[in-house]
């Protein structure tokens, strides 16, 4: 007797019951192949937030290098020299007082 | 049915296998600021059987690459039209070969990768690579050393920090192996295998930043002042070995070392012997005390005219002579014959065991590549002459990283430091630092007293008290002593041609610093006592300054 002699002659309520607890598993089977598929084809989206990281990585060293480069003490004394900033020439070294002085 | 050879093929068909590159370690100042980083850099390609126009391609990337390098610079327009025509050329070479790939050996920054992409050229890109980047320009060339390529293309330090730590700082290259689509679109749910890069090891330095550029200036300004070959200075701290500076001219850059001539790659504080001259009697005088053959108050009997020996004649270095001159004064007036009688007392044993207590003929083992030790004259090879000779450091060969590590004992109380550039190797985890080592002890902490103050009275008294009091230092306690040494050419000395020195440290008790500066064929001037001494002064008035160090006298 073939599957469907066999289920034809199968109750109302088994007919249902049936088709009840296979919805649920056709159900399953169909999303199943729907996430493999958004899975497989999300290799491009990961390709992409891939770049995206590496960019902004090498965004992120070249700041950082700037920052070293304006920070830096050829470029201090560079724009010390243009504003008009000097060497010391005179110091005066303060010695300790000897007495306690009260104003 | 070549099975094995058809499985492969699929594999690497079906899986993408790209190196993930290690960045390479940072290099800082010991205040934690950079001195060598890494910036992106983009290898710029072609691939000639796509490009249709090679001539209008070469002629665009030319005028781009001159431009780039020669931003700022005022050159003449014929001369510029015929530098962009030799690039174009060059270029157009590159295009016309038969390949399906070919680099253009250039790696642009950011910038110029960008001004390229917007001139939609057809057929060029770009792969990322990475380079060193120096925020300080080429300053301290010499210690750093450069990065190159090795005999396999890969990333090599070469000289100086570069070369020696090149190991700890090039890290560990990745994989990331994935399966692929026909389209080269990653399957994720497809064989996935990473292996993460492990990034250089940092290496923190004991260089201050503050003292490099005080030394760089001063030592820039005194090679053209004195008008002399080569310059060099070092500056190290004697109670722990750190070296806080050095510095030689000529120099070169290393983001661009191909620019300058080899000769200048090689750091000639550690790789350059040179005969000290003057600045070895203190070496030898703290031998004679140490052995209590002589006493500061000791009196030459030799020194009331030229000395002879084994048919030579020993003169002063200004032919002037003091009868009766203590050993303090022999140091003071740098006298040759006084340091004669001092060597005859010493003996050849003596002084040959002395020079090899302080380190002399062996390496120094400073964290560098390419040091070098001149070797010694064996024992039985000395004879009286080079026992007198070498009392005033002619005759023999140093170089100056020994020369201010043996001085150093003196500085720290007879104790003999391991001079080390790196403070710390330092990863996302561990730190690993280097700690200060005693190498020798070659005086006693009494014999380094006396000699300080036999030093002190030599800078006071001696040729270059007035660069001292020029200088404004008149009421700070330094201790010094300056030499100047003649240059061996061709088998005898050349009286014009000289290695002009100074050495010293201050404060003469409590030494914060101390600092060998030499020229060598300075033209105005062949003495150390004109030429090093005062730039050691000039140094030396600014680390005051910077280290709130006040008048000890």
């Amino acid at each position: 007797m073939s599957p469907v002699h066999k289920f034809s002659s199968f109750n109302f309520f088994s007919k249902r019951i049936l088709l009840f607890l296979c919805l649920p598993l056709i159900l399953g089977i169909i999303l199943e192949i729907w996430l493999a598929n958004r899975l497989s084809t999300s290799g491009e989206e990961i390709n992409k937030l891939e770049r995206l990281a590496i960019n902004l990585k090498m965004q992120n060293q070249q700041l950082k290098n700037q920052i070293d480069e304006k920070s830096s003490l050829v470029f201090t004394f560079s724009q010390a020299q243009k504003l008009g900033f000097d060497t010391i020439s005179k110091i005066q070294y303060l010695k300790a007082s000897d007495l306690a002085l009260n104003h | 049915m070549r099975s094995d050879f058809l499985t492969a093929l699929a594999e690497k068909q079906r899986n993408s296998t790209q190196e993930v590159l290690a960045p390479r370690g940072n290099i800082l100042f010991s205040d934690g600021t950079t001195l060598a980083s890494t910036q992106p850099v983009f290898l710029i390609y072609a691939q000639p059987k796509i490009i249709q126009d090679k001539t209008q391609v070469a002629q665009t990337l030319a005028q781009t690459f001159w431009e780039d390098d020669h931003e700022g610079e005022v050159i003449e327009p014929d001369e510029k039209v015929s530098q962009e025509k030799t690039l174009q050329e060059n270029i157009f070479q590159t295009l016309s070969k038969d390949l399906f790939w070919v680099s253009l050996g250039r790696r642009a920054n950011s910038e110029e990768k960008l001004k390229i992409e917007k001139k939609n050229l057809k057929g060029i890109g770009f792969e990322t690579g990475s380079a060193r980047f120096y925020p300080e320009g080429s300053s301290s060339a010499h210690v750093l050393g450069f990065v190159g390529s090795d005999i396999y293309g890969s990333e090599t330090g070469y000289f100086g920090l570069e070369g020696f730590y090149n190991g700890e700082l090039k890290g560990k290259d990745g994989l990331l192996q994935q399966e692929q689509d026909a389209q080269g679109v990653p399957i994720l749910i497809g064989d996935f295998l990473v292996r993460e890069p492990k990034p250089g090891k940092t290496l923190v330095l004991n260089i201050d930043r503050t003292i490099q550029h005080i030394v760089e200036d001063k030592l820039k300004q005194g090679l053209a002042k004195y008008s002399a070959k080569e310059a060099s200075a070092i500056v190290m701290d004697p109670k722990t070995g750190n070296i806080l500076a050095m510095a030689a001219y000529p120099s070169y850059d290393p983001i661009n070392p191909g620019k300058y001539p080899k000769e200048n790659y090689k750091n000639p504080i550690i790789a350059d012997n040179y005969e000290p001259g003057s600045t070895f009697k203190v070496l030898v005088m703290s031998a004679a005390i140490n052995e209590k053959l002589v006493t500061p108050d000791a009196i030459c009997d030799i020194c009331a005219g030229p000395v002879s020996l084994g048919g030579f004649t020993i003169r002063t270095w200004n032919n002037q002579y003091q009868p009766d001159s203590s050993m303090t004064d022999v140091i003071v007036h740098s006298d040759n014959t006084g340091m004669v009688f001092v060597s005859k007392k010493l003996g050849v044993n003596k002084m040959y065991q002395y020079i090899k207590n302080y380190g002399f003929g062996n390496l120094t083992n400073v964290d560098l590549q390419d040091e070098v030790s001149p070797n010694m004259r064996p024992l039985n090879d000395w004879r009286e002459i080079d026992l007198a000779t070498s009392s005033f450091g002619q005759g023999i060969a140093v170089t100056a990283m020994q020369m201010i590590k043996a001085v150093s004992a003196i500085a720290n109380g007879g104790q003999e430091m391991e001079p080390h550039i790196a403070k710390l190797i330092k990863d996302d985890n561990k730190s690993f630092p280097i700690q200060p080592r005693i190498v020798g002890n070659p005086i006693s902490k009494e014999t380094a007293q006396v000699i300080t103050e036999m030093m002190v009275k030599a800078v006071d008294k001696g040729e270059a008290q007035f660069y001292k009091k020029n200088a404004g230092l008149a009421n700070f306690s330094i201790a010094g002593k300056t030499g100047t040494a003649q240059i061996p050419v061709a088998g005898h000395y050349d009286a014009n041609k000289t290695i002009a020195s100074f050495i010293g440290f201050a404060p003469a008790k409590d030494p914060k610093f101390i600092m060998l500066v030499r020229y060598r064929e300075p033209q105005s001037s062949i003495f150390g006592a004109e030429t090093a001494a005062p730039t050691f002064f000039d140094i030396a008035k600014e680390l005051f300054i910077y280290y709130g160090i006040s008048p000890q006298q």
